[in-house]
């Protein structure tokens, strides 16, 4: 998985001293309060990237993978920004004889808020073994219905994945010119990596069953937030005010 | 189309998070009251498959271009309403959080865009009525491909109605809704013919699987119904305080130059467009053309555009199924 | 030695028609190690499923430490049964193979800290403790094959059922598997194609042939009979071969 690629060789301890239920909730507030910066306020975006940067360095996050990762942007994002470099000229000042237009501002707000919010993300979750996300969000007060969907669709993806791709590689040798390639072939193919599933499905509930398994995977009991947290949360609050407000 | 971060703005972001953490509360209830062990784990494998289904593609003939199932219907067809929106949106999260596949704020919209449509509007509405118990091939075919294709439309209005209330892209309404419907409506048919595949494969094998949505499908239409009003009401509420994005862009050039900004002639692209627009648009920049009564507030306008946006998407959808329904009810006394 | 487990005229038919099991009778004594060996459709998986009370008989009786295995028992036999399943992946299925140990006692409502002693104990057996805050998707077969293996005894099951165990073992893995279970102090019951493994591992061995057991005795004898295994779809261990 990604996450998985993104974590350097000495990880899985706790790098940053913030608890993980906290650390995603300062995330949420990191994003929102991006996200609220005016459409051509580029120096206010380029201000919060202090925290991602910050975050990188803190938690000795390898910054290549992450700026690897980030510098692949989506091409809806490019297509957006292009569209407002396309469709406002205004001319918003020139610098060194060069002029600036309000869509080429804006565009690169767009573009800046993504590699921001994305990498602040990347650094938290890099960070993070599936699991302690996992009891965080249980934390946070997330269902537990909903936390043992995030942990079979994570323990099964990649394991799947593999045998589609096998399944597709095998497809892929036996067409030729385009045919066999078609809606209806890789409707039999994914047809037969369902039945294969819900057999498999049905297997892992015997295993689960039989080691008395009830509702939930969900064993470790989730801690409340400490007045610690909530202070932290609050200082960071502020302080992400603070910097809206200067910049 | 996934939603972005970037392109949202908070107030709608936050609106869209809101409504589906609570639907995904709600369903959370629903199965745990339901108590089902066995479906929890298929719910889990299946969100799996889907992840691994994405990755088999497909060539659509005659462009050669390549597609990919999204599989909102499909999922909705083998686990019900409920249990299919728990099990998008946890492979949406875990694309968000662990491939950096649209945003968090925006999880709220795609998670609303790609599971609500298939799995309260779609379902109910057009695939049940039209393919029943998918015993027979033509129904099958009908229901899944009209299903596939009116989720994915509203869908993509949806995301166009998103990025338009947010006010960061300068791209028009219109243009953009131009844009988005035709291609979506051909990833629809496409979505559609693999999921009528992947169903008639498991009719002929597994018929069983096909009626894992138990549950009255009344029910859920009341549901859908309850929930459109309240999506009504929130848009209504929420349009009149989304911004229209006051012009911070003299403010910036202000603090940059110590000069204001001066307007000029803006390129032919954008006054094209911005021409086309003005035509077609009844609703300019989201106020009314002509303000109907001099009394009515400014805000009255983009609260109206709000309303009408809901009552497209869901007019699209369902129009679509009660015509399907009615050449069927038709058909049936010949 | 005690019975452990009584199976009296079996039979089981799916749903498609297939009659898996046909008239099957089995006892396994207490401390017993015994092996249970067909070719291919001669019905030991759906024997296996019948032995942890998954499926239930249609006719005949199972009983198991002396529970008739029925709806209401299902949970008394999981207790008493342990089953090594033939994919690990279908029994490994947390986010920390740690975690995915402790399952198990978790849910039994076992004292946490005997569960966590002996977990700690069998991982360190197994070689494994290292390892025990990866991902299961992260571990190799092998690995996976012991953790899966170390999941089932922390419950402390009065017997062992292991479902083709050394499938996708490489040799060295195999033999380590082939020692601890020769040092088991639990009743286990194998069910395999590996003849060699079920020699070395063995002390009763029972052939299945069309869902019935057609012949049951000391496994070293029944193993050396060529017209008897290859009567039964099966031919001599690997290591009487010739080889």
């Amino acid at each position: 998985m990604a996450g998985d690629r993104l974590r350097t060789v000495a990880n899985a301890q706790r790098r940053l001293p913030v608890g993980d239920a906290p650390a995603m909730l300062i995330l949420a507030m990191f994003v929102l309060f991006v996200l609220s910066i005016p459409k051509y306020d580029l120096p206010g975006v380029i201000a919060f990237a202090s925290l991602p940067l910050m975050l990188a360095t803190a938690g000795h996050i390898a910054a290549g993978p992450v700026l690897k990762r980030i510098a692949l942007i989506s091409p809806f994002i490019l297509f957006m920004a292009a569209g407002n470099l396309v469709l406002d000229r205004q001319p918003a000042f020139t610098i060194a004889g060069i002029t600036v237009t309000g869509g080429m501002v804006s565009a690169a707000v767009i573009v800046s808020k993504t590699m921001i919010t994305l990498s602040a993300l990347l650094s938290l979750i890099s960070g993070m073994p599936f699991h302690r996300f996992g009891t965080a969000l249980r934390s946070l007060g997330v269902p537990g219905v909903f936390v043992t969907q995030l942990l079979l669709v994570y323990r099964y993806s990649s394991l799947l994945a593999d045998e589609a791709g096998m399944m597709q590689k095998a497809r892929d040798l036996r067409s030729f010119g385009g045919k066999g390639k078609g809606p209806v072939v890789t409707a039999r193919l994914i047809g037969s990596l369902l039945l294969r599933t819900t057999a498999k499905a049905e297997r892992i509930f015997m295993a689960m069953e039989a080691r008395g398994f009830r509702d939930g995977l969900t064993t470790a009991s989730p801690q409340a937030l400490t007045l610690k947290d909530l202070s932290l949360l609050a200082g960071m609050f502020f302080t992400f005010l603070l910097m809206r407000h200067f910049f | 189309m996934h939603m972005a971060d970037a392109l949202l703005s908070p107030v709608i972001g936050g609106a869209f998070w809101t409504v589906s953490a609570g639907l995904i509360g709600i369903s959370a209830r629903k199965i745990t009251d339901e108590s089902d062990a066995s479906k929890t784990v298929l719910m889990g494998v299946l969100g799996a498959f889907v992840f691994a289904a994405q990755m088999i593609n497909f060539t659509i003939p005659g462009t050669g271009s390549s597609g990919h199932i999204g599989g909102g219907l499909l999922l909705t067809v083998l686990l019900g309403p409920w249990r299919a929106l728990l099990t998008i949106a946890s492979v949406l999260v875990i694309q968000a959080l662990f491939f950096a596949d649209g945003g968090v704020l925006a999880l709220g919209c795609n998670i609303f865009n790609l599971a609500v449509f298939p799995a309260f509007v779609a379902w109910p509405f057009i695939y049940r009525p039209l393919a029943g118990d998918g015993r027979s091939p033509a129904r099958l075919a009908a229901g899944s491909i009209a299903a596939a294709t009116a989720g994915l439309m509203a869908g993509a209005m949806s995301v166009v109605l998103q990025t338009s209330l947010s006010g960061v892209s300068d791209l028009p309404f219109v243009t953009f809704l131009l844009f988005m419907l035709p291609i979506h409506a051909v990833i629809g048919i496409a979505e559609g013919v693999l999921t009528w595949g992947v169903l008639s494969l498991l009719a002929r094998t597994e018929p069983a699987l096909l009626s894992g949505a138990e549950g009255s499908p009344r029910k859920t239409r009341r549901f859908a119904k309850a929930l459109f009003m309240t999506a009504l009401a929130v848009s209504g509420l929420l349009s009149w305080f989304a911004s229209s994005n006051p012009d911070g862009l003299e403010w910036s050039i202000a603090k940059i130059t110590g000069k204001k900004g001066l307007p000029t002639a803006s390129g032919p692209v954008h006054t094209l467009l911005a021409d086309l627009q003005r035509r077609l648009a009844p609703l300019p920049d989201y106020g009314f053309r002509d303000r109907p009564s001099p009394g009515l507030p400014e805000e009255a306008g983009t609260t109206f555009s709000g309303i009408a946006g809901s009552i497209l998407a869901l007019a699209l959808a369902g129009s679509a199924g009660l015509l399907l329904r009615r050449r069927q009810a038709r058909e049936e006394r010949t | 030695m005690p019975t452990l487990i009584s199976i009296e005229n079996l039979a089981f038919t799916y749903p498609d028609g297939t009659r898996a099991i046909d008239g099957l009778t089995l006892e396994v004594r207490e401390g017993g190690s015994t092996g249970i060996v067909g070719a291919n459709g001669a019905g030991k998986s759906t024997l296996v499923n019948h032995l942890n009370g998954y499926i239930l008989p249609q006719e005949g009786q199972v009983r198991i430490d002396g529970i008739k295995a029925g709806k209401k028992t299902r949970e008394a036999i999981h207790k008493t049964v342990g089953l090594l399943f033939q994919n690990p992946d279908d029994q490994l299925f947390t986010a920390r193979m740690y975690d995915d140990v402790l399952f198990g006692p978790a849910n039994l409502g076992m004292d946490i800290a005997v569960a966590e002693a002996e977990a700690g104990r069998l991982l360190r057996e197994f070689g494994l403790w290292e390892q025990r805050d990866k991902p299961p998707s992260h571990l190799s077969h092998g690995q996976k094959r012991f953790a899966a293996l170390a999941a089932v005894l922390v419950m402390q099951p009065r017997v062992l059922v292991m479902d083709e165990p050394t499938s996708d073992l490489d040799p060295r893995n195999r033999r380590k598997l082939i020692g601890l279970v020769r040092n088991f102090q639990e009743t286990t019951v194998t069910v395999s194609h590996d003849l060699d493994f079920i020699w070395e591992t063995c002390n009763e061995v029972c052939i299945m042939n069309a869902g019935k057991i057609v012949a049951g005795g000391p496994a070293r004898e029944l193993l050396s009979n060529r017209e008897l295994l290859e009567r039964n779809g099966l031919e001599l261990p690997l290591r009487l071969q010739g080889f």
